[in-house]
């Protein structure tokens, strides 16, 4: 057997080895929002938070969160095609202290017997770099009122295989507005409903 | 916020159509409209306190526990089958269960869509319905038994105040203060009934009375999270005034026996209603 038999075949399966078992000269390129036409994400409500801040007596702002919400993200290659939706359950508010939950949950706040859900269901979608400026209608004890929402991306990943990105946004509102005017004495009427939520890529 | 004159609003339209209604002054029988006068007077006396309260309704309103005052309004109708004899009782019955039906469907909506499955629908309409056949059964009852006096209104007025405490001890100042304004109403009954305890004021006028008491029990439980069995306590209160069987059976003292009864349902509502670490 000719030496050169057994060196090329030895030298394709070591070129093969290595090749199949290198590793690249630099880290896999982030995951991209701008991949397809329009990549649909699903909030996961586990590492996700909706929050709420007001002022209390003119003095402290108070948080709150809401732990039963849903929400979907549509983004388009073009900005114009994409739309943001959340669903949050007024009755799941929490504040750390059942009293006042219950009275957030009356008829003097939330009245989350007859309004059981608040929506925002945007109505544009601009992108602005990592910002997605969105207009959408929010209701809110049975009002809807048109509002504006910056959505920052925050940063995308990978989560159990599946690409996950993050999403920032602060919705500020007069309460008053929503028909929600209880203590405006003892309470703020601007609030802040802060959405920060991982969505998984479906 | 504790608002006033909403409450005084409500006394005072009441305690004008019960003048009106019984002419407290003169000795000769009342006007012949006066029992639709006087069912008038807790309509008319629970319906302002709300305009006071809320503004004007919308139609349709956008809160379902609006729906309410359109119900007391709506149960005037049944007063000229409360005032006849047994040809008007089938239609009586019929007519108080469609209405307590299109109300207990109206306002259970958010529970239907969010909360409670098909048995849980039929488990809380189905015993709703029944509570409150029965209780404006029992009302009528009552007032036959104990046409004239201050006892029964009084024991109304306790229920009433009752079940505005136990909802504000829930957490709802805002339906507080609708319960709240059913209590003036009953407040001219009550003076009517020590001026002239010989005047059958409350009977066959007891549609808006039941009506009332039933769907302000019936909000609390919806939307102020005031538990049932509170609620079942303080629907019991106007039966267990019949239980004390000492003293006298008419005129001022009478009174006090049947205030004692009704208390210690209404008491032990109030209790249980005591939250457990107020957080004010």
């Amino acid at each position: 057997m000719r030496l050169t038999h057994v060196l090329i075949p030895l030298s394709l399966a070591v070129t093969g080895a290595v090749l199949l078992g290198a590793k690249p000269a630099s880290a896999p390129a982030a995951p991209s929002l701008t991949a397809s036409a329009a990549d649909v994400y699903v909030v996961d409500p586990v590492h996700s938070f909706i929050l709420f801040s007001i002022i209390h007596v003119g003095a402290s702002r108070a948080y709150g969160r809401f732990n039963e919400f849903e929400g979907r993200i549509e983004l388009a290659a073009d900005a114009a095609e994409s739309s943001v939706r959340f669903e949050l359950k007024t009755g799941s508010v929490d504040t750390g202290n059942d009293g006042r939950d219950k009275h957030i949950r009356s008829a003097d706040f939330l009245n989350a017997g007859e309004f059981p859900v608040a929506t925002f269901q945007s109505t544009q979608v601009i992108q602005d770099g990592d910002v997605y400026r969105v207009t959408g209608d929010f209701t809110l004890h049975g009002v809807t009122k048109e509002v504006k929402l910056d959505m920052e991306l925050v940063g995308m990943g990978k989560m159990r295989g599946n690409t996950v990105a993050g999403f920032h946004g602060e919705l500020e509102f007069k309460r008053a507005d929503f028909g929600m005017d209880g203590m405006l004495n003892m309470l703020s009427d601007e609030m802040t409903l802060i959405i920060s939520v991982e969505a998984k890529l479906q | 916020m504790f608002h006033p004159l909403p409450i005084l609003y409500a006394f005072a339209a009441a305690a004008a159509l019960l003048a009106l209604a019984w002419h407290p002054w003169r000795r000769e029988a009342e006007s012949t409209h006066a029992p639709v006068l006087t069912a008038l007077a807790f309509a008319a006396g629970f319906g302002l306190a709300q305009v006071a309260l809320y503004g004007l309704p919308q139609v349709p309103p956008s809160a379902r526990s609006e729906w309410l005052g359109f119900l007391v309004l709506a149960t005037l109708a049944l007063v000229p089958l409360e005032r006849s004899s047994r040809g008007g009782r089938v239609p009586l019955l019929l007519s108080s269960l469609a209405l307590a039906a299109w109300f207990l469907w109206t306002t259970t909506g958010p529970k239907r869509e969010y909360t409670w499955d098909n048995p849980a629908t039929a488990l809380w309409l189905g015993g709703a319905l029944a509570a409150w056949l029965w209780h404006t059964a029992s009302l009528r009852d009552l007032a036959r038994r104990r046409a004239g006096g201050p006892s029964l209104p009084l024991v109304l007025f306790a229920t009433t105040v009752g079940i505005a405490v136990v909802v504000g001890l829930s957490g709802s100042v805002n339906y507080a203060h609708l319960a709240g304004a059913l209590a003036p109403a009953l407040g001219g009954l009550v003076i009517l009934g020590v001026w002239r305890p010989d005047l059958a004021a409350l009977t066959s006028a007891t549609a808006p009375l039941a009506t009332a008491l039933l769907g302000l029990l019936w909000i609390g439980i919806l939307f102020a999270e005031v538990p049932w069995p509170v609620a079942l306590l303080l629907l019991a209160a106007p039966e267990a005034a019949r239980l004390p069987a000492w003293g006298p059976d008419s005129g001022w003292k009478a009174a006090i026996p049947r205030l004692v009864g009704a208390a210690l349902p209404i008491a032990a509502a109030v209790v249980l209603s005591l939250p457990e670490e107020p957080y004010y």
